[in-house]
């Protein structure tokens, strides 16, 4: 017989002791193995489902205003042009609505792209997604509206804008759906729920929204890696600029539909002069309520502001001096109107000095004037149909006769700098620009269309790329799963070594045997390690099996039960190999060590000892390193506390570190403390029931770790439990104070807190008593709640009020957070506030880290200031409302409010504004709604990682189980012994069960008061109290379920008689 | 030649050092039998492991055909202890997994196998009565058939020294000078030392040479 003939006898021979720790080394296994097969199972579902969305989509351009047609075809051929908009559908059979939906005018090169046919046949026939299709049960033929805004040229936030939404009414016929995991669910931006999406042809829509030619989304095979290729394709006109040949002007006129050109502008446009060898003069025209003396007026005129005028003084034309009866020295006053940030007009005045009297053709023309709406088509000034208020009581016949003569031409002059000083714009200051050439008409202008597509409203997408990143998630499941399982293994591999160390204490009088016959130690430990070898093979091997089911068990769950944690049901297992071979690895790593570990302690026994059975440790003096380590884990652990609370660490790294160390640290104080008790006298069956359990110190130490380990983890999970209850409306909450919140789909520009804006918008007075309203800017882009799965790359950006900010309201850190939203430390840089929580698990941030925002070709860098506790703006970043209006001043308009009410009046207000405000899709919830969803997903992780621990506790059970077996056989003689000397069976029941009763109180109350330490920084961030309800349930149902399996296994290892071990003897 | 000078065993124990053999000598030829008794807990077991390289002295020098077995490596202990020691133990300490023959052979496990080892061993079971037993486990022995395959396999590797402590401890009278015949058959054709220690005066009477342990000293009393 060879030592491996002997390996095999013994694999055979002790197969209980062997199928135990093959169990615990496939429980460890499978825990590994499933947490790298979730995390990669979500990262591949996210992968799949945005990718499969996107179809052959390589690249995507995006516009905020749309550009012509044929730059699609000239940026790349194949490239696919569309128009897409979020609308708001009607179901006119079910008169049901729906907002935000995704809609795609589209033609054939679209369906080229992604290789397949099109399915749209009519001019009117509209393809949904199929979650949509199912959300309405359309069938086909059924009408359906479409409600689109139209985006304007003219900046809302200006005076000469239309404040209402052009929204369009577009009708069409329902077809047919594609599924959503196609490009039927088509979206730029990944996102793991369904997708709401509508196909129509894109002529039909471009007809219909007034944008013949048209198209704001470019989707291309290929991504684009910078933006020179797709800069060199750009036409004035896309990035709305047009250059003119004004009559009688012998110029080239540069200007814009908007009415205004930007700075930047204006600055390459003076640029390109100077090399073209152009002259260049800037006009800003605007227009005066009223041009007065205090004797006479005249009304709605356009004044243009230029550089021949000097400052302070204002240039009048011959008519204008006439009806004001003004000559060179009066005083002038100008009345005009500017629109406020804040959402209001306001009448401002100005007075100048008269320097002069002009021909009207000198002072200006009417071709210097942009286009207004509803103001430059008009026939008659009556006819005006201004976006401002108008008193046609003022106009007289003369100013009507000087509109039918005349039109735009500038009644006056004023200086360049005054003018743009009095009504300079975040959009602008120059209205038009005229070049001329040195003799004769200029024939060009050499001028770039865009140096900054960003600048421009465009936007080059690389949604394949972005999808592939944002795969890896915000939640690394594989990461969490993997933290939280380390208990778990720790657990599996304490049970394996229980295990094992058992089968060492059976066998120690053959491994003294094995010396005897001349076996070295590394002979004897071969031996083990064969057996070890095909023990943790097999183990593994098992264990692979178990982790496919543990990780499918799990996904299942994630699509069913815990659904709400993800949002998708479309999350399915995907293997890879690297799981698979390295837990083999570890498998049998994991089980020769235990050998070693457990062999190592056997190494100074003689032969002699180890076949007297000397080999098993009683109770003695613990080793001196045993009260250094036990003391040194401990003050490691509160150390690690420390500095979780300090912040000096991250609240994972404080709660895994810490707890762990006060984890064992305690645990080993605690067998310190029964080898204490040890020497104490025995006067009771207590008192006897401790002493066993000091008396098998290293057995009692593992059951009280493996209780406390599972404890740990199902309290501290316990911990961050969100009670759901009323809500809190106090200023320092995460509602602010505020009882609701409302978000609208397309801005509103009029101030809801004043009456003119209510009145523009004709929200009745007494529906809104009480109410304070509090409107924040948005820029629209990726929830970076728990709501999102993927990680963000452009996140939602809201710019917060001053006024909202003095207040105080939320519980932020530090204290003064709201003022450093003010300036920003470092020059170029936004300061910014972020919710702890998105801060921390979905941003991976800490307060003084940036963020760089993409924005064009350079990226706007937010600095992390301070942070909110537990606040209902976990879906956003946070940045002052001045900052937002400077680096983001293409974003018009208040998409998100809150509102601060009477109770009473929260109803009537909601059904008031949602009615009135139907057209800007604004939608109101409560603001505990808000806070409530977020707490559903935060509790829905917890339930599974609570699994975990669950089966934590199941392993520590299973263990208890077997040491109190194994005690119980190995004293038998003992307690038959004491039977004969008059111990009823009942009093050896209860001592046995007192025995492992104190091991099981132990380890509860080890890892209850571990988990509240570790728990602790974490819970002081989110300034939350304990769910003390539940966490009593679970510490109970823990407690119960100890002392039932103790029990149970006690009665099972009593029942048999014990007196025949005594005739044995 | 087994030569023992001022051999001292203690032990620790909880309550303090516990004295067990004091300034013991000894020495014996090859070809030599002894039988060692004494009262329990006297230390007559606690000789056998110290010249069983078993278990240190705490004092003393021990030597073994030149040999001194306490200052060789762990890993030179073991092949002296393979090569040149038999055991017999009170309990027979058969490995439970293994049957007759492969108890038997357990020690060519680590030693140097010879071509003969097996048929000798087949020739020594024969010798003990055990053939139709051969493929048989432990489980399924008498503890008479027991310790004589504990006997044989201790004679496998023809050692020089044979140490019995109790060997016939656990077995009635008949058996037991069963067991005792087979241990004398083969000492004598091996030649070796002989050490056995036995609460049986009739037993220890069969020795020439006859020692006790007492007050913590080997003294000859034949």
């Amino acid at each position: 017989m060879t030592g491996r003939d002997l390996s095999r006898r013994n694999l055979r021979h002790f197969w209980r002791t062997n199928a135990a720790m093959a169990a615990g080394v496939a429980i460890a296994t499978a825990t590994l193995v499933g947490s790298a097969l979730i995390g990669n199972s979500v990262r591949e579902s996210l992968r799949t489902i945005a990718t499969a969305r996107l179809g052959n989509t390589g690249g995507a351009i995006t516009a905020a205003q749309p550009f012509s047609e044929a730059f699609a075809t000239r940026v790349r051929p194949g490239a696919a042009p569309a128009l897409h908009f979020e609308a708001v559908l009607k179901h006119q059979a079910t008169n049901r609505a729906a907002a935000k939906v995704l809609v795609y005018g589209v033609d054939e090169r679209f369906w080229k792209l992604h290789q397949t046919s099109d399915p749209l046949t009519g001019e009117r026939d509209i393809v949904f997604s199929e979650p949509l299709a199912e959300e309405f049960n359309a069938q086909n033929g059924e009408g359906v509206l479409l409600r689109i805004e139209k985006p304007s040229e003219v900046p809302q936030e200006s005076l000469f804008a239309r404040k209402e939404q052009s929204v369009r009414n577009v009708r069409f016929r329902y077809q047919s759906s594609l599924p959503d995991n196609t490009i039927g669910g088509f979206t730029l931006h990944p996102k793991q729920g369904a997708v709401r999406a509508a196909f129509v042809r894109l002529s039909t829509l471009q007809k219909e929204m007034d944008l013949e030619q048209k198209a704001n989304l470019v989707v291309m095979p290929e991504e684009a890696r910078s933006d020179l290729p797709i800069l060199g394709h750009l036409r004035l006109e896309d990035v709305g600029l047009r250059l003119t040949r004004p009559p009688d002007c012998e110029c080239l006129q540069l200007e814009s539909p908007s009415g205004l050109l930007r700075d930047d502008q204006v600055k390459r446009a003076l640029d390109q002069a100077k090399k073209d060898n152009l002259k260049a003069e800037v006009f800003f025209t605007y227009l005066a309520n009223s041009i007065r003396t205090p004797a006479a007026s005249v009304p709605y005129s356009l004044v243009v502001a230029r550089d021949q005028v000097p400052e302070g003084m204002i240039a009048l034309n011959e008519w204008t001096a006439a009806e004001l009866s003004a000559e060179v020295g009066a005083a002038i006053t100008l009345d005009y109107f500017v629109w406020r940030e804040e959402g209001r007009l306001q009448t401002e005045s100005t007075v100048l000095q008269v320097n002069g009297v002009f021909p009207m053709a000198v002072i200006g023309d009417r071709h210097m004037a942009p286009e207004y709406p509803g103001i430059s088509g008009s026939e008659s000034l009556s006819d005006w149909d201004p976006p401002f208020p108008m008193d046609l009581e003022l106009i007289r016949p003369r100013d009507e006769k000087y509109w039918t003569d005349y039109r735009t031409t500038p009644k006056a002059a004023v200086s360049l700098q005054d003018g743009q000083r009095l009504w300079e714009t975040r959009f602008g200051k120059v209205t038009a620009i005229r070049f001329r050439a040195d003799s004769g008409v200029p024939s060009t202008l050499n001028l770039t269309p865009s140096t900054d597509l960003a600048r421009d409203g465009l936007a080059l997408l690389a949604p394949k790329r972005q999808a592939e990143e944002a795969s890896s998630g915000t939640t690394d499941f594989g990461e969490y799963f993997g933290y939280f399982s380390f208990f778990l293994v720790v657990s599996a591999l304490l049970l394996t070594g229980l295990f094992f160390r058992l089968g060492i204490e059976q066998r120690l009088r053959e491994i003294g045997l094995y010396r005897c016959l001349g076996f070295d130690q590394s002979a004897v430990r071969r031996v083990f390690l064969r057996e070890g070898f095909v023990i943790g093979a097999g183990g593994a091997l098992a264990g692979l099996g178990l982790g496919g089911a543990y990780s499918a068990v799990i996904l299942h769950g994630l699509r069913t039960w815990w659904v709400d944690a993800v949002g998708t049901s479309e999350l399915g297992l995907h293997f890879s190999v690297a799981p698979f071979t390295s837990a083999i690895v570890q498998g049998v790593g994991i089980s020769i060590a235990i050998i070693l570990v457990s062999l190592r302690h056997l190494r100074p026994l003689s032969p002699r000892q180890l076949l007297s059975g000397e080999g098993v440790k009683r109770a003695g003096s613990a080793p001196r390193w045993m009260r250094y380590l036990a003391f040194g884990l401990v003050a490691v652990g509160v150390a690690l506390l420390v500095a979780s609370l300090a912040g000096t660490m991250g609240a994972e790294g404080g709660f895994f570190g810490a707890g762990f160390c006060l984890l064992v640290g305690a645990a080993l104080q605690c067998r310190l403390w029964l080898e204490h008790k040890r020497s104490e006298p025995v006067r009771n069956i207590a008192a006897l029931a401790v002493a066993s359990a000091a008396h098998r110190p290293a057995r009692s130490f593992l059951t009280i770790l493996l209780f406390a380990l599972a404890v740990f983890l199902l309290v501290a999970l316990e911990s961050f439990r969100h009670s759901p209850g009323a809500a809190n409306l106090a200023r320092d909450s995460g509602t602010g104070g505020f009882p609701l919140l409302a978000e609208s789909q397309w801005p509103i520009y009029q101030n809801l807190n004043t009456r003119e804006g209510r009145d523009a918008l004709t929200i009745d007075e007494d529906t809104v008593r009480g109410m304070r309203i509090v409107p924040f800017r948005v820029r629209p882009g990726e929830d970076v709640s728990c709501l999102n799965l993927y990680q963000p790359t452009r996140p939602k950006i809201v710019g917060v009020p001053k006024a909202l900010r003095d207040e105080g309201r939320f519980r932020v850190s530090p204290a003064n957070a709201w003022t450093l939203l003010e300036k920003p430390v470092v020059a170029g840089e936004v300061p910014a506030m972020v919710d702890a929580n998105t801060l921390e698990y979905v941003l991976h941030r800490k307060v003084g880290d940036y963020l760089d925002i993409p924005h064009g070709a350079e990226p706007v860098r937010l600095r992390v200031v301070g942070t909110l506790s537990g606040s209902l703006f976990q879906s956003e970043i946070l940045i002052g409302e001045e900052q937002f209006l400077r680096v983001f001043p293409e974003e018009q308009g208040f998409r998100f409010f809150l509102i601060d009410a009477p109770e009473a009046m929260w109803g009537m207000i909601t059904t008031a504004l949602e009615e009135r405000l139907s057209d800007n899709g604004f939608d109101i919830a409560p603001a505990a709604e808000r806070l409530a969803q977020y707490h559903r997903v935060e509790n829905t992780y917890l339930s599974t990682f609570q699994a975990l621990g669950a089966l934590g506790l199941l392993i520590g059970t299973v263990g208890m189980a077997a040491v109190l077996l194994r005690n119980v056989l190995e004293r038998r003689k003992e307690l038959a012994l004491l039977g004969a000397v008059g111990y009823t069976r009942s009093d050896l029941v209860r001592l046995v069960t007192l025995e492992n009763l104190a091991l099981l109180i132990a380890g509860l109350g080890i890892g209850t008061l571990c988990a509240l330490l570790a728990v602790s920084p974490a819970l002081a961030k989110r300034a939350q109290g304990l769910p003390l309800a539940s966490l009593a349930l679970l510490l109970g149902g823990v407690f119960v379920t100890g002392v039932v399996s103790t029990w149970l296994a006690t009665r099972a290892a009593l029942r048999a008689p014990l007196l025949d071990s005594l005739r044995s003897e | 030649m087994l030569i023992a000078k001022g051999i001292a065993k203690s032990y620790e124990t909880e309550a303090g050092i516990v004295p067990v053999l004091s300034d013991v000598n000894l020495e014996l030829a090859r070809g030599d039998a002894i039988s060692i008794m004494g009262p329990s807990g006297s230390g007559k077991s606690s000789l056998l492991h110290i010249l069983g390289v078993l278990d240190p002295p705490t004092e003393g020098e021990y030597t073994f055909d030149g040999v001194e077995p306490w200052t060789l490596e762990e890993r030179e202990q073991a092949r002296f202890r393979n090569k040149e020691i038999g055991f017999v133990f009170q309990d027979h300490c058969l490995l439970p997994q293994c049957t007759v023959l492969e108890n038997v052979m357990s020690p060519y496990i680590v030693g140097e196998r010879d071509e003969a080892a097996e048929e000798r061993a087949r020739t020594l079971i024969s010798r003990a009565g055990l053939t139709e037993r051969i493929q048989h486990f432990p489980s399924q022995l008498s503890g008479g058939e027991k310790q004589r395959v504990a006997i044989v396999r201790a004679m496998i590797r023809q050692p020089r020294l044979l140490l019995c402590d109790e060997p016939t401890g656990n077995l009635d009278q008949q058996t037991a000078w069963q067991v005792l015949t087979l241990l004398a058959e083969m000492r004598q054709e091996l030649n070796c030392i002989l050490m056995i220690v036995t609460h049986s005066p009739d037993i220890a009477g069969e020795f020439s040479r006859q020692y006790t342990v007492r007050d913590r000293k080997l003294v000859r009393t034949v």
